[in-house]
């Protein structure tokens, strides 16, 4: 027995635990797009389409769709959720994108490095040419490696045209903390990727300070997986928001935004077309959410901002809360509860959990009334895939949208 | 809990042959100093802090006990003055203390010298002050222990001793460490 204390105590000592992270390699834009110039909207139209992959099926699959978002060029994979978000120009003849690789379904990123040559269409493509046919070149690394293993791709077709009002509404601001995206959940950081993974609406959570500000975070206490180690423990709303604010950092070290900077960064710096407020607080918070969205959609609507703020009413209790607001009905909100109450607070979008499955009476039935039915939080490829091709939804929340852009684009 | 799980492996693999023939109760009194032993680091963090615990053993006809625990651990005390915010400058000050409820299994490993660990939950109580407001707030916690106490016989029911104990606490992933000295008192014969 005494012999087994040591080997008691090396076992003691042995962590279980174990992290994972994604190494998203440095690459300096400046470096050779600094020289270029910036494509303009037409010739940013011509390269966005569907591209077989013709070398680096092994991380990207079969095809991929290619968006611009801004100065971002995105290409979407169905392959394990594969994803490249580039940066580009043109120099002399040739349009240059630099930027990185990533797949949602496991860790593995890296580098890439691509060309469009003068004989590859650049010529065409510069000169505004619609029927350009297009071959990018290059090459992409693994994790901080130089990018060495050739990659390309063969312009095939364009974007699948008629479905443009489908909503692609990024979960907690563009993604969970678990899915490594380099930025934490519910942040501006994170807004600010949205766009990039293929979202054109962001769901946000929304809780109550103390002090009566609303600002984004999900969980109902400050912990581990939200934040990093603070002298501030216990629920989160039982804090002013200045507290929290000087005294917390989120995850990758960003501060707790409230929701006044999310909605301002969202309609004056982004193209992103719906904002679901997902009303996360027990307290009653309606009148002073109806009020901040009602001064943000003015102030959206003096400055041309195709744009729509809804209420998200998760639960119950929060649209017993709303019913008590007068005018409730007027106000748009997304609501996940069952049809019944959707007529009842007259919401303008039903979202049920996507295990309830497609549904398809209902959504008609709701669309036939002039509402629009969303899904939550839809991550499962086959499903993301099914609820596209086969489903009627408007719209699909997800953590993985670039695949659901994937599906969306090339159907 | 995987550590508590080969502790209890270990224990019920023992050729430790019985040496009391009745049973009974002690109730243990500690009292000491403790350490949080965490990555927070501050500017004007005290780690140190008092530690109090009371615990009742029931002493089977076995080498192992098996006692419940509660008491008081300080974990930590945090000051600033003039702490530079966007806010403008504020005083701020924070505390964290716990009470715990731990189910403990003890056996002895030579004369008087005990081994110790045990599992259960603690509440943590977060308090403080910023920007002229005062804080309060609190969550549960699993937590688990290992240690080692040592008693020594004053009388037929009275012990004095010592325990060194470190417990980790998950939700915040902190630990921390406790030197008390102890007085047991056996309560019930039977």
């Amino acid at each position: 027995m005494r012999k087994l204390f040591p080997l008691l105590l090396i076992l003691l000592s042995v962590s279980c635990y174990e992290s994972s992270n994604v190494i998203y390699p440095d690459y300096d834009p400046t470096e050779i797009l600094g020289q270029t110039l910036p494509l303009n909207e037409i010739q940013k139209s011509i390269m966005e389409g569907i591209y077989e992959v013709v070398e680096g099926k092994d991380i990207f699959g079969d095809d991929v769709v290619l968006k611009w978002s801004e100065k971002y060029l995105s290409v979407f994979s169905s392959h394990d959720a594969a994803f490249i978000i580039l940066e580009g120009g043109i120099l002399d003849t040739s349009v240059f994108l630099k930027g990185f690789w990533r797949q949602l379904l496991n860790t593995n990123s890296g580098a890439v490095d691509l060309v469009i040559t003068k004989g590859n269409g650049a010529a065409g493509l510069i000169a505004g040419d619609t029927s350009a046919h297009l071959f990018i070149t290059g090459a992409y690394g693994v994790a901080n490696s130089i990018p060495d293993t050739r990659f390309m791709l063969r312009y095939v077709r364009a974007l699948s045209a008629g479905h443009e009002n489908f909503l692609l509404l990024s979960h907690r601001g563009g993604g969970r903390n678990s899915d490594l995206l380099g930025s934490s959940e519910n942040t501006i950081e994170m807004i600010t990727r949205a766009e990039r993974l293929g979202a054109n609406g962001v769901e946000i959570d929304v809780k109550l300070s103390k002090d009566g500000v609303p600002f984004l975070y999900h969980d109902p206490d400050i912990n581990l997986r939200l934040t990093q180690k603070s002298v501030l423990k216990g629920q989160i709303e039982d804090y002013t928001f200045p507290q929290l604010r000087s005294f917390i950092r989120l995850k990758n070290g960003e501060l707790i935004p409230s929701l006044r900077e999310a909605l301002e960064f969202i309609i004056f710096e982004t193209r992103l077309r719906v904002i679901w407020l997902d009303l996360k607080s027990e307290k009653n918070d309606i009148a002073l959410i109806v009020s901040m969205r009602n001064e943000f959609m003015q102030k959206a609507a003096l400055h041309l901002r195709d744009i729509e703020i809804y209420l998200g009413i998760p639960e119950d209790y929060k649209a017993d809360q709303l019913k008590g607001y007068p005018g409730y009905q007027d106000i748009p909100t997304i609501n996940e509860l069952n049809p019944d109450r959707v007529r009842e607070l007259n919401s303008r979008i039903w979202a049920p959990r996507w295990t309830e499955g497609l549904q398809a009476d209902v959504v008609a039935e709701l669309q036939a009334e002039g509402r629009k039915a969303v899904v939550w939080t839809l991550d499962q490829p086959d499903f993301i895939k099914r609820y596209i091709h086969e489903g009627n939804f408007d719209g699909i929340l997800s953590n993985y949208i670039p695949l659901v852009a994937y599906y969306h684009y090339t159907r | 809990m995987n550590r508590i799980l080969i502790f209890f492996i270990v224990i019920s693999s023992s050729g430790f042959p019985q040496d009391k023939s009745n049973y009974y109760i002690t109730a243990e009194a500690g009292l000491g100093a403790g350490r949080f032993l965490s990555t927070l680091e501050m500017e004007g963090l005290n780690k140190n802090g008092i530690s109090a615990s009371f615990t009742v053993y029931w002493h089977p006809e076995h080498l192992l006990e098996v006692g419940i625990e509660t008491g008081y651990n300080h974990h930590y005390s945090f000051k600033q003055k003039n702490k530079p915010t966007e806010f403008g400058n504020t005083d701020a000050s924070a505390s964290l203390v716990s009470i715990p409820v731990i189910v403990i299994f003890r056996m002895r490993v030579i004369d008087n010298v005990k081994l110790q660990a045990g599992v259960g939950i603690v509440r943590l109580f977060n308090r403080g002050e910023a920007f002229n407001d005062r804080f309060r707030s609190s969550l549960t916690s699993i937590a688990d222990f290992i240690g080692l106490s040592y008693n020594y016989p004053l009388t037929q029911k009275i012990l004095l001793g010592g325990s060194l104990k470190y417990t980790y606490i998950f939700r915040g992933e902190d630990g921390y460490i406790t030197l008390q000295l102890t007085s047991s008192y056996r309560i019930i014969d039977y």
